[in-house]
């Protein structure tokens, strides 16, 4: 009986063990094609896991495919939350090759391009629509916010009530404006960043945990 | 039959949503799709006026009330305007500046409707004609910022427009019958010596004035494209405009030049995920997510 009780008992540790920690928070990345999102997704990853989620470039649309890196546990003052980060595909209205032939790319490649940056953001609305649990929302702060893109984008989230971060990135650049981004949405909190730099990355990191635990 | 599944080869009606859970027979969700009967007029005069018995003669392909029920007549009639100059593109952002009650809810219940932001830039979209517009488009949509007075007067053109879109609507309804369905030209001889970009599901926009085109060029009425018309052209322009139709989420304007309907991307559980050539897609069922909704 001691042996059976003292059975159920472990087999009870093991199942809080497993389920006491809820589910990880799937995060998705979401905002204009060349907001930085990769670059952010990057130094996250990087910080907390060692390990990176895609490659970065200053050529629109790099990332065609959403990325995903799991089980990042970030700690900031005592939280801590562990989340699933989805690096998605900019997200834009138009897709046109001819953008990717201003960075000497050949016209098939451009095309090529083109088609699957569009199903990229095809993909990165439906994860949007399934499968993400709140969103980090990056902007560059050298661009206007006042896109349709960004208004659309963060009207559907503010829909879906799904927790947002918005991130100013690039702010390294002399041309960052935050303050327009934070007049564009002053529903939400705007957090500046550079994460080329890796400026203000303790106030991200910070809100992460606040947002999403 | 213009669809057909290309693991089991069972066909579907234009328009049928039975293929969007995947082919009832074997599951699949790889389908090509495949022009309708063609009319062979190897003749087929340039005239505007001689397409229109043939679109009368597939009506299922060129009457916006019997486009596929995915596709919205009003929104197709808007698409195949070449240069309706009714909004910009920032007028869709204006539209939904609200976020809360937002475009989400709006986008489920009022799909239909016509009046979603996407939408009315579809409409501005439709300049497939020069390289110029497409540059400062493409430049608008991926960074540009409308101004309070730009959104106002956006507002205020999305307003008209969806006034004018019925009568937008029916005033192209012949050509775009003409550039739809109707592949008037012989039936292809596949395309052998065409520019594989061509078969990029493009071009959706351009057929209208090329189409009739195909046998006797008549210059003067191909104001919109200047790429040599050949019976592959107008038969691949034909078809990408019907899956134009199907799918009006992801609007094609040419080679490499997609238009992608936010709103319409995201009220959709299934989805493209594959755009191929030749009218081939793929699509992501829902259940493949596991999802439970």
């Amino acid at each position: 009986m001691g042996l059976l009780t003292s059975l159920k008992d472990s087999i009870t540790r093991v199942t809080d063990g497993l389920f006491a920690s809820e589910e990880p928070k799937r995060i998705g990345i979401y905002g204009p094609p060349n907001a930085g999102k990769t670059t952010l997704a990057n130094r996250i990853a990087r910080d907390w896991t060692g390990d990176a989620v895609g490659p970065e470039s200053h050529i629109p649309h790099e990332t065609r495919r959403a990325r995903r890196k799991e089980g990042v546990t970030i700690e900031r003052d005592g939280k801590e939350v562990t989340i699933d980060i989805v690096d998605t595909p900019g997200v834009a209205t138009k897709v046109d090759y001819e953008e990717f032939l201003e960075h000497d790319m050949e016209k098939e490649d451009a095309v090529r391009r083109s088609r699957e940056a569009t199903e990229g953001v095809a993909e990165a609305m439906h994860w949007l629509r399934e499968d993400v649990d709140g969103v980090i929302y990056v902007l560059d702060s050298t661009d206007d916010p006042f896109t349709q893109v960004n208004t659309m984008l963060i009207g559907i989230i503010e829909s879906q009530e799904l927790p947002v971060l918005i991130l100013a990135n690039k702010i390294d650049k002399e041309e960052s404006d935050i303050q327009r981004i934070a007049n564009a949405f002053p529903q939400h909190e705007t957090i500046p960043l550079s994460a080329l730099e890796g400026q203000n990355m303790d106030e991200v990191y910070e809100k992460i945990a606040e947002y999403f635990s | 039959m213009p669809h057909e599944c290309t693991t089991c080869g069972r066909q579907f009606d234009d328009g049928s949503k039975e293929m969007l859970s995947g082919c009832p027979n074997c599951g699949g969700n790889k389908f090509q799709f495949q022009p309708p009967d063609r009319s062979p007029e190897p003749d087929e005069p340039a005239s505007p006026a001689d397409t229109d018995p043939v679109e009368s003669e597939e009506p299922s392909l060129t009457d916006q009330s019997d486009a596929p029920s995915t596709a919205e007549p009003g929104e197709t009639a808007a698409a195949a305007e070449p240069a309706e100059p009714v909004s910009d593109p920032e007028s869709a952002g204006d539209v939904e500046p609200t976020g809360g009650t937002g475009p989400a809810d709006n986008a489920v219940d009022a799909a239909p409707a016509e009046s979603t932001p996407a939408d009315e830039e579809f409409r501005d979209a439709e300049i497939a004609d020069d390289t110029g517009a497409e540059n400062s488009a493409q430049r608008d949509a991926r960074s540009a910022a409308a101004s309070p007075d730009e959104i106002d007067e956006a507002r205020r053109r999305v307003a008209d427009a969806e006034s004018e879109a019925p009568s937008d609507g029916e005033s192209e309804v012949p050509s775009d019958g003409r550039g739809r369905g109707t592949p008037q030209g012989p039936p292809t001889e596949t395309p052998s010596g065409a520019d594989p970009d061509e078969f990029a599901l493009s071009g959706a926009l351009g057929p209208e004035d090329d189409e009739p085109v195909e046998k006797q060029p008549v210059a003067g009425s191909a104001p919109e494209r200047e790429e040599p018309v050949t019976d592959e052209d107008t038969d691949l322009r034909a078809l990408r405009e019907e899956l134009n139709q199907q799918f009006e989420s992801i609007k094609i304007t040419a080679p490499g030049q997609y238009e992608l309907n936010l709103m319409e991307l995201y009220d959709r559980k299934e989805y493209i995920i594959s755009l191929q050539e030749d009218g081939r897609y793929v699509i992501e069922m829902a259940d493949d997510y596991g999802i439970d909704d």
